[in-house]
């Protein structure tokens, strides 16, 4: 079954507004949980409303728990972690300590995530509307 | 089969059979509470829905007159979206500001068929985008600010050494 893209008309715009959150939430309840998770990205009125319902709000967490869990899963893969070396061991009891090569773990890990993770699209590639809003603070974290 | 008049915003008059009318809740509960009267002639004032949707609605209703009323199932469930039978594909192939429209009337109708059919067209198109796409298809404007995303907490932040 496919759906075409509908024309934009000025309507649509206003109508998506006019309805009632439960409406909105109902819609939600018919999503698979990474569809569901973007939408909850998508605006701010959307993710209040998943807030606000409990059943929408315990998918939501069950995903980012998941995805969390895949994220550490690669992290700590020895295949594919970074490994410390240390220089030659020194004669002397315990000073080999300072003597560690410089190399950070996780930070040189950051850059390589692998294509295939899901992406949190939390780093826009829209060009964001630049206003301050401090009423929306609690949105920040886009944490549920 | 007795008759009821229903009129639109727009004061155009539709004459349905009781037994359709009543898929809409709202009808159903104001027939009951308040009682009919056979040779009454008087018309429901329908101040919410234009006569362009009410006549959409009065169209499924007719088709889906004779269906089962709907069961109420396990709401932590996930709910299946594929099921739409053809009829009602082809019926809501009408561009968004009517879809919205009609839900908007089934909404406040409360015909439960119709907005659960229609609830599963919407979240079929939003099945399988990304937020970005999404916001393209609803022409959503995307409100989150720019402080909001300077702050989101580091990835892998937690990985980090000590």
């Amino acid at each position: 079954m496919s759906y075409q893209v509908f024309p934009f008309s000025r309507v649509c715009q206003v109508s998506l507004r006019l309805l009632p959150p439960e409406v909105i939430s109902t819609i939600f309840r018919y999503l698979d949980p990474d569809s569901l998770f973007n939408a909850f990205q998508t605006c701010t009125r959307w993710t209040e409303i998943c807030r606000g319902d409990p059943v929408l709000r315990m998918r939501i967490r069950q995903r980012i728990l998941q995805i969390r869990e895949q994220r550490r899963r690669v992290l700590l893969d020895p295949s594919t972690g970074v490994v410390v070396e240390r220089m030659e061991p020194t004669t002397m009891f315990q000073r080999n300590k300072q003597h560690l090569k410089k190399v950070s773990v996780a930070r040189n890990f950051v850059t390589e995530v692998p294509a295939w993770l899901p992406k949190i699209d939390k780093y826009r590639t829209a060009e964001p509307i630049r206003r301050r809003d401090t009423r929306n603070a609690q949105y920040r974290n886009l944490r549920i | 089969m007795p008759q009821l008049k229903l009129q639109s915003s727009d004061g155009e008059i539709f004459e349905v059979d009781v037994e359709i009318a009543k898929c809409s809740f709202t009808i159903k509960t104001m027939l009951e509470e308040l009682g009919i009267d056979e040779e009454d002639d008087e018309v429901v004032p329908l101040p919410n829905v234009n006569s362009a949707i009410l006549e959409k609605v009065i169209e499924w209703a007719t088709y889906h007159k004779d269906d089962p009323p709907p069961t109420e199932d396990d709401q932590y469930k996930e709910k299946r979206s594929d099921d739409i039978c053809e009829w009602d594909v082809d019926f809501l192939k009408v561009d968004q500001g009517t879809l919205f429209e009609i839900m908007l009337a089934a909404n406040y109708l409360d015909v439960k068929g119709l907005l659960d059919t229609t609830c599963k067209t919407v979240a079929n198109m939003i099945k399988g985008k990304s937020a970005d796409e999404i916001r393209k298809t609803f022409n959503i404007k995307d409100n989150f600010t720019v402080s909001e995303e300077e702050n989101v907490p580091k990835e892998n932040g937690s990985c980090e050494e000590k």
